[in-house]
């Protein structure tokens, strides 16, 4: 047939007559969005994704999937108009589309660690593609496996039926099982590029940057200022809590991937940043926040007055470190508690926390908590000290003042105020100030600093003011959890590979990620399927045998107990998040989810069907099943039912799936746009790898 | 009053349309059946439509014996035996009940009118086929079946410049031309008679008061199109207007004027009467052969347009209740006759449903051109209170609100599109102050959120969306930056919606966001409705105007009014619910808005 | 109470079986049982070349059907544009209160079913209320409060 012209974005082209604007478009390799095109059926007009303009007729914007091309006609697929018009369609459907893309344990993860796929794999016993999973966002397992605070298990929907999944110690076990097997996971690097990246700093942050650095291709040097690698995950936290090997053993695996360290080497000191710009193509400095805060508190600097930072460190590098028999650790967070812990397995005959508030306020966790007062740590809540001076006999004369609670602060916890007359002396051999840690990033020249002295860097790219220089971590974001190093190290690293290749340094790829809620918001027949079933509590040494060793006292889950904790995932987040096109748009679009909030769809679940999953609530009513069983399948298993904002598509009568004809059902599953119609035996959230890397080069 | 020169037996003919009955004309027709019975009196007892003067309801003729009508408005069985007794039997007209076209408030109301589609309205028995015959009824089917070529006709529709009355005034001439030219053995005629916006009823009333109009036009449009059958859709909420067309094509058909061989010539036209089952989209002509055709109410693109692939698939020709009703006036009378009235680009009359807050509601038909307020102060009598028109609703969901300001507007489509409402179908629903402009955008949004197909995404959530900003505007809750969303939203809804009910949705927002924005604006940042209306926004004050009639306190639906007679009543702010009753009801202006 | 599927194979026996008659069929049994039962649409699937699927896609889709048993009486007040701003809000709050029920809901001894419907076309009555078929106008909360105490009182 002879072919007509049209006009397309301003070109002039010939297409087949009778050729919808949408078909014509894409023969000529011109992007176009559509949710309810089928090539297979006639067209229907429902998502109005796909409109153009096209000059004349009344203005409005034209659904290109349902109007057929004319000869001459003037087409515009990208104009500013048709771009709005495109994310506006996104931002309603995203308004009344109730899900998760991915599990809320995957959101609240800085790191963004597949939970709910690593999970998947320990259920079945596959350890080792566990650990690949966890390692693809996460080089650290067995170290953030035993330290992290866990925000995952905080948002944990299991928390509806009974107790979050052990989701850290599930991670701990993957990475210690595949070490102790003997056989190292270690990942194929990408084909070397030559190109050379500095990281200064072997905590968290820098071990992060510096494995995926490895991974991309590029030979990266890391400095540390200390003797060994981990930072503050090996200055700040005992030996107990992360026995020194596995802080090494995963050390190791990144010098296996070629990176060299280069130990007692102090930027400002020892080399200086200049010169790490100069020799190297990039520098990622993870300098950690090292300094301890001063309790501003007269006669801190006297003798017997440590920090929790420097203790923990000394020791650390010391095990029979001498401390006195009183000893009071002043502090709410888990350093205290470490500090506190540490003294007593030192042989310190009195340990009690000071802290200034009341126990719910103390940032420490409840268990590390738990566990100190069972090893006998007494907790003196809502007192400070004022002031410190020398005692007799070498003692600390510690003036203390007890508290109560006032109005809440600007973090929303009640301010202690201090009892006027309530003053009184305690008598100390040690007193450790463990109330925080600020960064002392002096020796980074150059490079912009916010006025409580942390650096400045993207925070998306990290890259800083110098565009050869990346940063992150504590340094950056001041003193934090580990696994928010880990996340900037990855972030980083992403950013350095793009900007030694020359390419623009825009970071990793963001994708748009659709929530159910917070715990409180999440409908309640979305745990109605589960049964209580206990966490399975982390074995550990009794209190007795563990108070004066510094062995690892969480001793960690057998493999039987691994399947069984694992298999209490609920398998939150979405089977089609990979492939579904709303979020697909929703990322190109960069739509905003509270552009147009309001009320959204009701949760209905049916998994009545042996194979395939309906989830009403996450349906876009592009009506492309209804379509097919109607049109291909000759069933009607499916339609529309209702109308206006309530319209839903389902079976009649509300019946389940199980009890419609199902000829060919697997038909309506390949071709539901988004995740409204999954096959059960797809894995929740499982990476597709193809979308999972986030570089060109596909090593990530 | 109309006289005849002949003696004719007298008659009493009761206007019994729905508005009428429910007026209570059945009781008086009750009561005229009786007491012509009882009293053995030699009168004729008939039953007609609606005069269109629903404000006076029920209307009783009594045509004496010299042939003189006279109409007897606000009729009640009782004051139906003093009529029958004493005009009736006794031959002294009671005037002060008869409702005289050439005084006072009848002649203000019919002064401007010029009927066409209304003509035989309130003066034929619309069960009787003998009554239309006796008005020329038929004749324009059997000229054009015996006299013109389709060609012709088509012609004439085109020289009288019609345009579709359904409200986006396409002209008639070329889509019977589109339809006659579209291959297809078979073709369809439809009669869309689904009137669903809310305020509008001018095709009940020409359904139940002249349906042989209709079907007579339709079969024209039949002849003009090559279509031997057709479907009138209609509203399953005017089960009279069914029954009496079902009556009025059984009648026909059997007395030849359809069916086959009409007037002896090869022309074989039916017709079937399909009930709608409640669904305002069905209005949208995709969406009603969808519905026709045993489906959901859902429209499709166009083109296809019906024309060329229509009912079940065929050629078919769509035009509305009043669209048909002006044919066989136009064949009778000549394409010239009906350009005479109008503009320039809008011929003829136009039937409107006038209601709200006026004082003589009812139907009108006024010939294209009359400004808006000719018809709301002149025809329909403004307010009939001593409160001010505000603005007037036109076009119902699908259009806007026009302001008092732009009164002077001349009845014509293009002109009233200037203003950002429509033409439509003839809704006018008028407001007065006490109407809160705010509201009445949700309230036209929440009747279309509620009847979208829930196909388009645009259509479906966005009007949702807009609705619930309008709710919380007039909750109080309202957000600085809710005016922005609800213009954007609207203008994108608007431009990218798969039908008319998507396209035209947010024209009630825009028009009150163009001309009431001020009002938005108190409800977001001063949390007051003056108007009275949004409970939350506004409370009521008894002024000292107040006599202590003790009206307000009686209607007080909490007993939240205090007082005693002839002192000045009292609202009790902690008992009041912000309903308005007393200030409906208080003659005085006594009740305002603090 | 079981129900008298018969009735539906006589409806479909005198009106037809084609997919163009899904509304018609429908209404005649809703006239017949006053709603439209689940058994009444499986039934009419059977007899007719209609689907499930489309019948109850049609059956939700227009609001006339109702899929559940309605009250002897339907109160309908009418929410067109007229009544709205005549106050047709006050209706329905004084129907709920003279019903005891919420709009939308039946009675407890199915009596009424109060129902808030869109226009009836009687603007120039507004307020209006439909009980059945009989159109009330020029109401206010208490005269169509005393709109059922007059059908009560009629038995």
């Amino acid at each position: 047939m002879e072919k007509i012209t049209i006009t397309l974005d301003g070109e002039k082209v010939a297409v087949d007559p009778g050729s919808t604007i949408l078909q014509a478009a894409k023969r000529q390799g011109k992007f176009i969005p559509t949710f309810c095109d089928n090539k297979e059926l006639k067209p229907f007009a429902s998502c109005f994704v796909c409109v153009v303009e096209v000059e004349g007729g009344r203005g409005n914007l034209i659904p290109s999937c349902s109007t057929t091309v004319t000869d001459g006609m003037v087409v515009k697929t990208n104009t500013e108009r048709v771009k709005k018009a495109r994310r506006t369609c996104v931002e309603l459907l995203l308004s009344d589309h109730v899900g998760d893309c991915l599990g809320p344990c995957m959101t609240a993860c800085p790191a963004g660690i597949d939970i709910p796929g690593f999970i998947s794999h320990l259920a079945k016993g596959e350890d080792r593609q566990a650990l690949e999973l966890i390692k693809h966002d996460m080089p650290l397992p067995g170290i953030l496996g035993r330290v992290c605070t866990r925000p995952c298990e905080e948002a944990c929907r299991r928390q509806l039926v009974e107790k979050p999944i052990a989701i850290c110690h599930l991670k701990r076990f993957a990475a210690d099982a595949i070490s102790a097997s003997g056989d190292e996971y270690l990942p194929t690097p990408a084909a070397a590029t030559g190109k050379k990246v500095a990281v200064v700093g072997a905590g968290p942050a820098g071990l992060t940057a510096a494995y995926y650095l490895q991974l991309l291709g590029h030979q990266c040097t890391i400095y540390e200022a200390h003797e060994a690698a981990g930072g503050m995950v090996r200055y700040g936290i005992p030996s107990y809590r992360l026995p020194r090997d596995v802080i090494e053993r995963e050390a190791e695996v990144i010098g296996k991937l070629g990176a060299t360290y280069k130990f007692n080497t102090r930027l400002g000191q020892d080399i200086t940043l200049d010169q790490l710009r100069n020799d190297y193509d990039a520098v990622f400095l993870g300098l950690g926040a090292q300094k301890a805060s001063s309790m501003r508190v007269k006669g801190e600097d006297t003798e017997g007055v440590l920090t929790g930072i420097g203790f923990l460190g000394d020791v650390s590098r010391n095990e029979s470190y001498s401390i006195g028999d009183r000893v009071m650790v002043v502090g709410g967070g888990n350093t205290a508690i470490d500090a506190a812990r540490t003294a007593a397995r030192l042989g310190a005959k009195e340990v009690t926390i000071l802290y200034r508030r009341t126990r719910a306020e103390m940032p420490a966790w409840e268990e590390e908590i738990d566990a100190a007062e069972e090893e006998g740590i007494k907790l003196d809540l809502l007192a400070a000290p004022t002031q410190v001076d020398k005692g007799a006999n070498g003692t600390l004369a510690v003036t203390c003042i007890r508290m109560e609670l006032g109005e809440p602060d600007d973090s929303g916890r009640r301010r202690p105020v201090p009892q006027a007359g309530s003053e009184h002396v305690r008598e100390m051999d040690n007193v450790i100030a463990a109330i925080g840690q600020g960064v002392d990033a002096s020796m980074a020249e150059g490079i912009k600093q916010t006025r409580w002295g942390s650096l400045v860097a993207d925070e998306h790219t990290m890259q800083t003011n110098l565009p050869n220089v990346f940063s992150g971590g504590d340094c950056v974001s001041g003193a934090d959890i580990a696994v928010t190093a880990v996340a900037a190290g990855r972030r980083a690293a992403i950013s350095i590979d793009q900007f030694v290749r020359g390419q623009a340094v825009v970071g990793d790829n963001k994708s748009y990620c659709h929530s159910m809620g917070k715990l409180d918001e999440i409908p309640k027949e979305v745990v109605t399927p589960f049964t209580e079933t206990p966490r399975v509590p982390m074995p550990h040494l009794e209190a007795k045998s563990r108070a004066k060793i510094f062995d690892e006292v969480e001793t960690g889950f057998t493999p039987e107990q691994i399947r069984e904790e694992a298999k209490r995932c609920m398998e939150c987040g979405c089977r089609d998040a990979h492939e579904c096109r709303l979020r697909s748009y929703a990322t190109q679009f960069g739509a905003d989810v509270d552009h147009f909030s309001g009320q959204g769809r009701e949760y209905h679940r049916d998994d009545s069907h042996q194979e395939i999953v309906h989830e009403s609530h996450k349906c876009i009513q592009c009506g492309t099943c209804v379509r097919i069983t109607e049109n291909l399948l000759g069933t009607s298993a499916m339609g529309f039912v209702g109308r206006g904002f309530t319209a839903r598509v389902k079976p009649a009568l509300g019946r389940e799936l199980a009890k419609v004809d199902g000829t060919g059902l697997q038909k309506i599953v390949e071709n539901c746009p988004v995740g409204a119609l999954t096959f059960k035996e797809d894995k929740v959230a499982t990476l597709d790898p193809k979308f999972k890397r986030p570089t060109p080069q596909g090593a990530l | 009053m109309s006289t005849t020169n002949n003696r004719v037996k007298p008659a009493l003919v009761v206007g019994m349309s729905t508005c009428n009955i429910a007026a209570g004309a059945q009781e008086v027709y009750d009561l005229c059946q009786e007491t012509l019975t009882e009293q053995k009196l030699d009168v004729e007892l008939r039953i007609t439509g609606c005069l269109g003067m629903c404000y006076a309801e029920p209307q009783v003729q009594f045509i004496d014996a010299d042939g003189t009508t006279h109409l007897y408005a606000n009729m009640t069985a009782t004051r139906m035996r003093k009529v029958i007794a004493e005009h009736v039997v006794d031959g002294q007209p009671r005037d002060k009940w008869i409702a005289n076209p050439e005084e006072g408030e009848t002649k203000a109301l019919l002064g401007k009118q010029k009927r066409i589609v209304l003509d035989n309205c309130g003066h034929i028995d619309p069960d009787q086929l003998d009554d239309y015959l006796a008005v020329d009824g038929y004749q324009a089917l059997k000229t054009v079946l015996t006299e013109k070529s389709p060609t012709e006709v088509i012609d004439i529709m085109s020289a009288s410049g019609l345009r579709g009355r359904g409200g986006a005034g396409f002209p008639t001439g070329l889509k019977w031309k589109f339809a006659l030219g579209a291959e297809g053995d078979k073709k369809y005629i439809v009669c869309n008679a689904d009137e669903g916006d809310p305020g509008a009823f001018m095709d009940r009333t020409t359904l139940e008061s002249d349906p042989h109009a209709v079907l007579e036009g339709m079969a024209i449009g039949g002849f003009a199109t090559g279509a031997d059958e057709a479907y009138i859709y209609c509203r399953a909420e005017y089960p009279m207007a069914v029954a009496r067309l079902h009556r009025a094509i059984a009648e026909a058909e059997e007395k030849k004027y359809l069916g086959e061989k009409i007037f002896g010539t090869d022309f074989n036209f039916t017709i079937h009467v399909k009930e709608g089952a409640g669904a305002f989209v069905c209005g949208e002509e995709t969406a009603l052969l969808a519905s026709i055709e045993g489906r959901r109410g859902m429209p499709r693109i166009r083109p296809p347009f019906p024309a060329q692939s229509g009912l079940f698939g065929k050629p078919t020709t769509i035009n509305n209740v009043e669209t048909w009703a002006n044919v066989p006036w136009i064949i009778r009378n000549g394409a010239d006759a009906f350009a005479s009235y109008g503009t320039e680009k809008s011929k003829g009359t136009k039937v409107f449903a006038l209601a709200g807050k006026i004082a003589r509601g009812g139907l009108v038909e006024v010939p294209m051109g009359i400004t808006l307020d000719e018809i709301i102060h002149e025809v329909g009598g403004g307010t009939g209170t001593s409160r001010q028109v505000k603005a007037v609703q036109m076009g119902g969901p699908s259009g806007g609100c026009v302001p008092r300001e732009l009164f002077n507007t001349k009845i014509d489509y293009d002109e009233v599109n200037k203003t950002g409402a429509i033409m439509g179908s003839g809704g006018m629903v008028v407001m007065d102050d006490t109407t809160c402009m705010v509201d009445v955008a949700r309230y036209f949004l929440d009747f279309t959120q509620l009847e979208s197909c829930g196909k388009c995404t645009f259509c479906r959530i966005g009007t949702t969306r807009m609705l619930e900003i309008l709710t919380r505007i007039c909750e109080g809750k309202g957000k600085a930056e809710d005016i922005d969303t609800l213009e954007d939203l609207a203008e994108q809804i608007r431009t990218t919606s798969l039908c008319g009910l998507g396209q035209t949705a947010p024209n009630p927002v825009l028009t009150t966001l163009r001309y009431f924005r001020k009002e938005y604006e108190e409800h977001i940042h001063d949390h007051k409705c003056w108007a009275g209306k949004c409970r939350n926004l506004c409370s009521f004050e008894i002024t000292d105007q107040c006599n202590g009639c003790m009206v307000c306190k009686k209607n007080c639906p909490v007993d939240a009014i205090t007082g005693t007679k002839k002192q000045k009543h009292i609202i009790d702010q902690e008992a009041c619910i912000q309903c308005g009753v007393c200030r409906d009801f208080c003659k005085y202006d006594s009740v305002v808005v603090i | 109470m079981t129900l008298e599927l018969s009735k539906v194979d006589a409806i479909v026996e005198k009106m037809g079986t084609g997919p163009q008659l899904a509304i018609p069929i429908l209404q005649a049994v809703q006239d017949e049982f006053r709603y439209v039962p689940v058994e009444v649409i499986e039934r009419i699937a059977e007899k007719t070349e209609m689907t499930e699927s489309q019948l109850y896609g049609v059956a939700t889709f227009y609001t006339q059907f109702r899929l559940d048993p309605v009250g002897e009486k339907i109160v309908k007040v009418c929410h067109g544009t007229a009544c709205h701003v005549a106050g047709a809000e006050g209706i329905t709050e004084s129907m709920e209160t003279r019903l005891d029920v919420k709009d939308g809901e039946n009675t407890a001894d199915m009596k009424y079913t109060l129902s808030s419907v869109a226009c009836v076309g009687c603007c120039s009555l507004a307020p209006v209320v439909m009980v059945d078929e009989k159109t009330f106008g020029r109401l206010d909360r208490k005269k169509a409060a005393k709109v059922i105490d007059n059908i009560e009182k009629e038995g």
